[in-house]
């Protein structure tokens, strides 16, 4: 690139023309500026030589150049070459500074951070400008071909621009130089099954692209075929193209197709610009000549902006008079989205109101207690037959020890004549302890019934803890008092900056004043034109640039040069007179209201849907206490039962013994 | 429990409605699956934790992939989402750390599964979504099952409901990551984890800009592989 830098180009008429700096780069070649005289003009040279076709397009596009072209896009002005005669090696056009890609301007995020003024009067505003600039195109009978989000540009002033003209479809002399590029969201039905595009494209064509881009600008960067598909597939934006699945449009339910959440539709234009979206986006909008043509959206926004009304709520809200209340209000009540920042202040709800609704919410308390303790019954009466099978257990329990005391004084007295006495012994010992008997099958019966009611109990109690506690409620009104500790300390941060903002204000008036004083205005003889232009190529074009630091970064300035400029500033500075009836200016207000807004959003958000949501899960719990508490109630009652039942058989020896047994591997079990 | 009352939950927000509303624009989802078992300790992983830094700092820097990339990181030994499908905006420092084994089937079920649950995700929202990428990282073998998971990967190839390319490092087990992967496994160069991230932010940010149907846009992969 040096060597274009070094060598002078020649225009078509052999002028010299000497690239400077490069101020930008693309795939297919660099952009330069051009060193004066030419201002506003800068240079794209290509990366690679280029086919002959290409060179004559952009002849005949210089040719054809008028003021109404320049005054919409970067149209070519002139061609290039390396050496004079040679090839066509890049071309001039106007320069077009401080634009932004119109994606950045639909984008809502990006829009409030770039063009944080901007309301819907705004986007439709820019919408009209862009039907204009597909209008001048197309009166000259040039087709755009690639329409996209990245070569429309927009200023702070709603101006549109379109960029890489030289894609532009020419048509001269019976011949057709063609647009060999798209993008697939902005190309239409008809072509989107293209395996390129060398082909014919029409104003018909561009005319989908203007539709589309003028849907995303009034609509909150929404794409018309990107909806809530209810078919199994995956819908890619250029297979809903294809199939003329317009999510917002009257056919949309035949086409499977809805609106996403938290958009809006049709709804909130004129039935004049919703008529013009459904012709776009139809079947019928393919044939020949069938959407609506840059006029056409030219005259709807021209009723349209007649017809907006500010809202009453918030005056950034610009809307349709023909509808009954703001949509934007409604939308953002409903999303909670932030759809444009505020000029009056940061947030709009009333903290300590929010904060009383939280406090009116009656905490449900701590549990109420339920359990099996609480409930004493008596046992179920044994029947008469196991009563005696008990009694007979406990004969037959005395015998056997009986015998088994006897046995033992005959072994301990030594007494014992034949060893073969111990098995019959044994098994009649056994026999009387082990016999089952009814009573222990009862005994069985009465454990398991316990073991499985102790099972359900369990289970409910959980549940009761669980759902009819206060811990969701508690969980949420601590999140609650985070948001609101949240939302203080950012209206903290604010309005610590407005009180900044007035400390400072006699300094700010004071760099205003100097930024107000040009160095062209600087009557000190021996800084010359040469030099106060040097000064501003450095950045330093009024009295509030001259600091000795700036000053010392140029190397043209020696010590009485130096000395006369900040003589120069001080002369000015004397005479600034503060103001103090001014304030604080809007702008800077503006500018603070614009930081803190986007941050308290989300906070206000959360903290308005938390109210309910808090509502919602004390009412919960209080239901639940309720509904849930017989059920409850019923498993404990069961358990102090099932265990009365089973206490009856623990008085036996052998319970005892089993219990201690149990005690020992399950503490736990009986401790209540 | 037939007799019991049915636990409800109080209303939800589907993830993100707002996010999507305030940023419309189509996604480009991509996935990347680290591995941070052992053997990545020391160069390999700094090297790494850069060009995912590196990765992220390219993708802000370009307005229209800003709204368009989301990334999702997981990491395996022991498998760990470090984080969910986001944007750009959101930048995320992974600092990730080796040390464990190469769980790598698990990590691929559970990367197609995070797929999935995004992709529901857009569908709900009206939000139109290019054919995710699943980058696999690895300078190892698998230490758990990986048949399935190389089943799964099969699956969501044929219907093109991802595209899943391994990457691996040093000594890395290719015979087993060609069996995984249905397109060309490709061999990292040294640690040039870098030239790796850099050219798959350029790639992100051309596919970002095309169209958010089925074809893939993949630059050579020069700079960084062995070939």
């Amino acid at each position: 690139m040096a060597a274009v830098l070094l060598t002078p180009l020649f225009d078509s008429c052999g002028a010299r023309i000497c690239l400077g700096r490069k101020i930008g780069s693309g795939g297919e070649g660099d952009v330069y500026e051009i060193l004066s005289p030419h201002s506003n003009i800068v240079a794209k040279i290509y990366h690679k030589p280029l086919s002959a076709d290409k060179q004559e397009k952009l002849l005949l596009m210089a040719r054809g150049c008028n003021d109404e072209l320049k005054g919409i896009s970067a149209w070519p002005t002139d061609v290039l070459h390396a050496r004079e005669g040679g090839p066509v090696i890049g071309f001039l056009m106007p320069e077009i500074a401080d634009y932004e890609p119109v994606h950045k301007v639909y984008g809502p995020t990006q829009r409030k951070e770039i063009f944080p003024h901007a309301d819907w009067r705004f986007l439709v505003r820019t919408a009209k400008n862009l039907a204009a600039a597909f209008y001048v195109i197309h009166k000259f009978g040039y087709v755009i071909g690639d329409v996209n989000e990245g070569n429309i540009l927009v200023n702070d002033q709603a101006c549109v621009r379109l960029i890489d003209c030289d894609s532009f479809q020419v048509r001269a002399n019976n011949r057709l130089y063609y647009c060999e590029v798209g993008v697939a969201q902005f190309t239409p039905p008809e072509i989107q099954k293209s395996k390129d595009f060398k082909m014919e494209r029409t104003a018909n064509h561009d005319n989908f692209g203007l539709a589309i881009l003028i849907f995303q600008l009034l609509f909150f960067g929404r794409h018309p075929y990107s909806g809530v598909y209810t078919g199994k597939e995956d819908m890619p934006i250029e297979k809903a193209i294809a199939e003329f699945r317009f999510a917002y449009g009257k056919n949309s339910p035949a086409k499977s197709i809805a609106p996403p959440p938290n958009s809006v539709g049709l709804s909130v234009v004129p039935s004049q610009v919703a008529g013009l979206f459904e012709r776009a986006f139809a079947e019928t909008g393919a044939r020949s000549a069938g959407r609506p043509v840059a006029g056409d959206w030219w005259e709807a926004f021209e009723f349209l902006e007649k017809r907006l009304r500010r809202c009453s709520a918030d005056s950034v809200h610009s809307y349709y008079s023909g509808l009954a209340a703001c949509p934007w209000c409604r939308l953002e009540e409903s999303s909670g989205l932030l759809l444009f920042l505020s000029a009056d202040r940061i947030t709009k709800i009333d903290l300590r109101r929010e904060w009383q609704k939280v406090e009116a919410i009656n905490p449900p308390g701590p549990l109420p207690h339920i359990s099996p303790g609480t409930f004493s019954p008596g046992p179920v009466p044994l029947a008469p037959d196991i009563v005696r099978s008990l009694e007979f257990r406990k004969i037959r329990q005395i015998a056997g020890m009986a015998i088994l005391a006897g046995y033992a004084v005959i072994v301990l007295g030594d007494m014992l004549t034949d060893y073969l006495t111990v098995l019959p012994v044994a098994i009649v010992v056994a026999a009387l302890f082990l016999y089952p008997g009814e009573a222990a099958r009862e005994e069985r019966r009465r454990r398991t019934n316990l073991d499985s009611i102790r099972y359900l109990w369990d289970l409910w109690n959980k549940k009761w803890i669980a759902e009819a506690g206060d811990s969701a409620f508690l969980l949420q009104l601590n999140h609650m008092r985070d948001l609101k500790w949240k939302y203080e300390s950012i209206e903290r941060g604010y309005r610590n900056g407005l009180l900044s903002l007035e400390r400072t204000i006699k300094d700010r008036q004071q760099k205003k004043f100097l930024e107000r004083c040009s160095i062209d205005n600087c009557t000190v003889s021996r800084i010359g034109v040469g030099l106060k232009n040097t000064l501003k190529s450095a950045g330093i074009g009024t009295a509030a640039d001259i600091t000795q630091k700036k000053l010392h970064g140029v190397p043209q300035l020696d010590n009485t040069l130096t000395n006369d400029l900040l003589a120069w500033r001080d002369k000015m500075e004397s005479n600034f007179l503060f103001d103090p009836t001014k304030g604080i200016e809007r702008s800077d207000i503006h500018a603070l209201i614009h930081k803190y807004q986007p941050l308290i959003k989300p906070v206000e958000r959360d903290l308005l849907q938390g109210i309910p949501k808090l509502q919602r899960i004390q009412e919960d719990i209080l239901k639940k206490r309720i509904t849930l508490r017989p059920a409850v109630e019923k498993r404990a009652r069961e358990l102090a039962q099932a265990e009365a039942n089973f206490e009856v058989f623990r008085s036996t020896p052998e319970e005892l013994i089993k219990r201690e047994i149990q005690g020992i591997l399950h503490p736990r079990r009986f401790s209540r | 429990m037939s007799d019991n009352t049915h636990i409800t939950l109080p209303d939800q927000q589907p993830l993100g409605a707002v996010t999507f509303a305030e940023n419309p624009e189509p996604r480009c989802p991509c996935l990347l699956l680290l591995d941070t078992s052992g053997s990545m300790a020391g160069q390999p992983i700094a090297e790494l934790n850069e060009g995912i830094r590196e990765f992220y700092n390219e993708l802000q820097n370009d307005s229209l992939a800003i709204k368009r990339v989301e990334v999702a990181l997981l990491s395996f030994g022991p498998v760990r989402t470090i984080s969910e499908f986001n944007t750009a905006e959101s930048f995320f420092d992974p600092q990730l750390v080796a040390d464990g084994d190469t769980p790598m089937g698990e990590a691929i079920l559970k990367g197609i599964e995070m797929i999935k649950t995004r992709k529901e995700q857009y569908r709900a929202n009206g939000i139109s979504f290019y054919r995710p990428w699943i980058f696999l990282i690895t300078d190892g073998a698998p230490t758990d099952e990986w048949q399935h998971a190389a089943a799964m990967v099969r699956e969501g190839e044929s219907a093109k409901s991802f595209a899943f390319f391994a990457i691996g490092v040093q000594k890395a087990d290719m015979k087993i990551l060609t069996q995984i992967s249905v397109r060309q496994p490709v061999k990292l160069q040294g640690l040039k984890f870098r030239e790796f991230f850099q050219w798959l932010s350029n790639s992100m940010k051309s596919a970002s800009r095309s169209n958010p149907g089925d074809r893939i846009m993949l630059a050579p992969p020069l700079g960084w592989s062995e070939i």
